[in-house]
């Protein structure tokens, strides 16, 4: 309970039984409200703004993909190397984490939930799917029709495929004419003709940080007023207040459980010396969290999922090489925004579920964060390199009221790993 | 005669269809219900549909009343209304907060005499916060909310709530004390 002022306390007494006069016909309009109201029953649907909302998201991926992707090319051919563009398509088309035999193999395939899972399993590090949790913030209620917004999760991951749809389409092109390109003939010919390793080097990756779980008990406030204990009808459009005024005076506790944090991405490196490079690209990060709040009886639960599209810039040093292994530290920053975020919540009062909803989250964060890490890199080929290594990383506050796994644990330890293809090596 | 009924006859009544009863619950109620909404809602049309839906929402939602003793039923009417309240304030509020730094936090200001100033007129200042403060104000200092309840209610900031109660009371002391000089 907390401490009161002599003069807050005044006002609160003040307040308390203050009354005044009402709105001038207010009984009148309840009435024929009633009326209307029982004759039809008017569903309001939820604006749809959100399918703009989508098409914004997909026009931004599709021009940052396809930025990219302009710049990879337009780098390559500085490079007074032709094939190097077009390899390039090919190396991300041959990604092993991807394990994309198909020929309609689109970027979204790196993103997908297919390559979490094949990251998963090449971490060897389960993510398990327990419960965890995590504070709702920023809902709105959820008005009118509901199963409008059963569509907003799956639009997530539609929205990625669908602005690579249009991005990729010239890289899969490509690729059909690649099938006769020998890369490592044109490699013999590229060592010729530059002995110096290639400035450039493309990579997919993943990435897996450190588990973060989180549980405060907190003893609720008793309630000013009389509690009383009735279920559910009243709290159909607010179960959240129900359960926070039906708890009152009761133990409760907050759980949340922060799921691994899966970063997939491509990066692109230009060597400034032999040893020194500068890498950018774009990552894809989806970070997954459940939450429990209440005590035994009346409590919300629900998963949050954030995916984020971030940009790293970050600075490799290789610190020695010996046969196929090299060993390198890096440094750099990498911003992120959320480009989408859904909520799915389920309120429970007296073992019965109250109300389920699900909806997208309007505040979108934009996540910096600075990390380092070291690395082991094993040359599988000439051109194909497989690295791994811990990394340390500190997220910044993103201001926002979400949490987050970065809220909880903002210096995290993680594990990189992916594939990195270096081109006329 | 129903006018002296108590709470739980009254809820009787209007189970049973009486339209008269309903009539009543509303004139036993509404000027507190009014005094409570308008402390949080500035526009008059908006209060107006508010009190209305918490009115609807009520007389659709008896079955699941209880009663539990004389009050129970105005502290029901009570938090409907509540809960119609943050509604509208989340759909109709963007909570831009500044953070205040600590140092602004732990300036300590002396507490005004509150005591010798009217109802109406603490009602009228608090009306007067700015949208935001007010509200938070509201729910902490006379709905004795937590922050932690505050903020998951608002989805806002547990920090958020804090240091906005704490400028919303330091405009509200200034008012006081503006008001003591003058009368």
């Amino acid at each position: 309970m907390q401490m009161k002022e002599n003069w807050t306390k005044d006002i609160h007494d003040k307040m308390s039984g203050m009354e005044i006069d009402e709105p001038a016909g207010l009984w009148d309009d309840i009435c024929s409200a009633r009326k209307s109201q029982a004759e039809t029953i008017v569903l309001t649907p939820r604006p749809q703004t959100y399918r703009w909302h989508w098409m914004k998201r997909a026009v931004s991926v599709a021009a940052v993909v396809a930025v990219l992707l302009t710049t990879g090319i337009y780098l390559f051919n500085i490079n007074e190397n032709p094939a190097i563009g077009e390899t390039t398509f090919a190396a991300i088309d041959n990604k092993p984490l991807a394990s994309a035999n198909d020929d309609n193999v689109t970027m979204a395939d790196i993103t997908s939930e297919r390559i979490e899972d094949n990251i998963a399993a090449f971490m060897a590090e389960s993510i398990t799917e327990d419960k965890s949790d995590i504070l709702p913030d920023n809902q709105e209620q959820t008005e009118g029709v509901k199963p409008v917004e059963k569509t907003s999760e799956k639009s997530s991951e539609y929205t990625v495929e669908n602005a690579n749809e249009k991005t990729i389409e010239k890289p899969v092109e490509k690729k059909k004419k690649l099938e006769e390109y020998d890369p490592f003939k044109e490699m013999t010919l590229a060592q010729v003709s530059t002995p110096q390793r290639s400035r450039f080097s493309l990579s997919v990756y993943s990435n897996g940080a450190t588990k973060a779980d989180h549980r405060t008990r907190y003893n609720s406030a008793p309630a000013s007023a009389e509690a009383s204990s009735e279920t559910d009808a009243i709290w159909r459009d607010s179960p959240l207040l129900g359960i926070l005024l039906l708890n009152h005076g009761s133990v409760c506790e907050t759980e949340f459980k922060h799921h691994l944090p899966i970063r997939t991405g491509i990066s692109a490196s230009y060597s400034l010396s032999p040893r020194l490079s500068l890498e950018s690209g774009i990552t894809f990060t989806r970070l997954v969290s459940d939450m429990r709040d209440g005590n035994d009886t009346k409590y919300q639960s629900g998963q949050q999922k954030l995916h984020y599209i971030g940009i790293p810039v970050s600075i490799n040093y290789e610190l020695f090489e010996w046969k196929r292994l090299g060993i390198y530290t890096s440094a750099g920053v990498l911003a992120e925004q959320c480009v989408s975020g859904s909520q799915k919540m389920e309120y429970h009062i007296n073992n019965t579920t109250t109300q389920q909803e699900k909806k997208n989250i309007g505040t979108k964060p934009f996540q910096m964060s600075v990390n380092g890490s070291v690395g082991i890199a094993y040359r599988l080929s000439p051109i194909f390199y497989i690295y791994a290594g811990p990394g340390i990383s500190y997220h910044f506050d993103d201001g926002s009221a979400i949490k987050t796994i970065y809220k909880e644990k903002p210096l995290n330890l993680n594990i990189n790993c992916g594939i990195r293809i270096n081109l006329n090596k | 005669m129903i006018a002296n009924s108590s709470e739980e006859a009254l809820i009787g009544q209007i189970r049973s269809g009486d339209e008269n009863a309903m009539r009543l619950m509303y004139s036993r109620y509404i000027r507190y219900l009014t005094a409570v909404c308008s402390r949080y809602i500035s526009n008059d049309e908006d209060i107006r549909d508010t009190l209305q839906n918490t009115f609807l929402n009520a007389f659709s939602s008896l079955d699941a009343y209880e009663f539990r003793g004389e009050g129970s039923l105005k502290a029901w009417l009570s938090r409907i209304l509540l809960n119609e309240i943050i509604k509208f304030e989340k759909q109709n509020q963007k909570y831009d907060f500044i953070e205040l730094d600590s140092t602004t936090m732990d300036t300590p200001d002396e507490d005004p005499d509150s005591m010798s100033v009217p109802p109406d007129v603490i009602y009228q200042m608090i009306r007067e916060l700015p949208d935001g403060y007010r509200t938070i104000f509201n729910l902490y200092v006379i709905e004795e909310k937590s922050h932690r309840e505050i903020a998951q209610l608002l989805g806002i900031k547990e920090s958020s709530s804090a240091s906005q109660l704490h400028r919303a009371k330091a405009m509200l002391a200034e008012k006081i004390r503006e008001y003591k000089t003058e009368y």
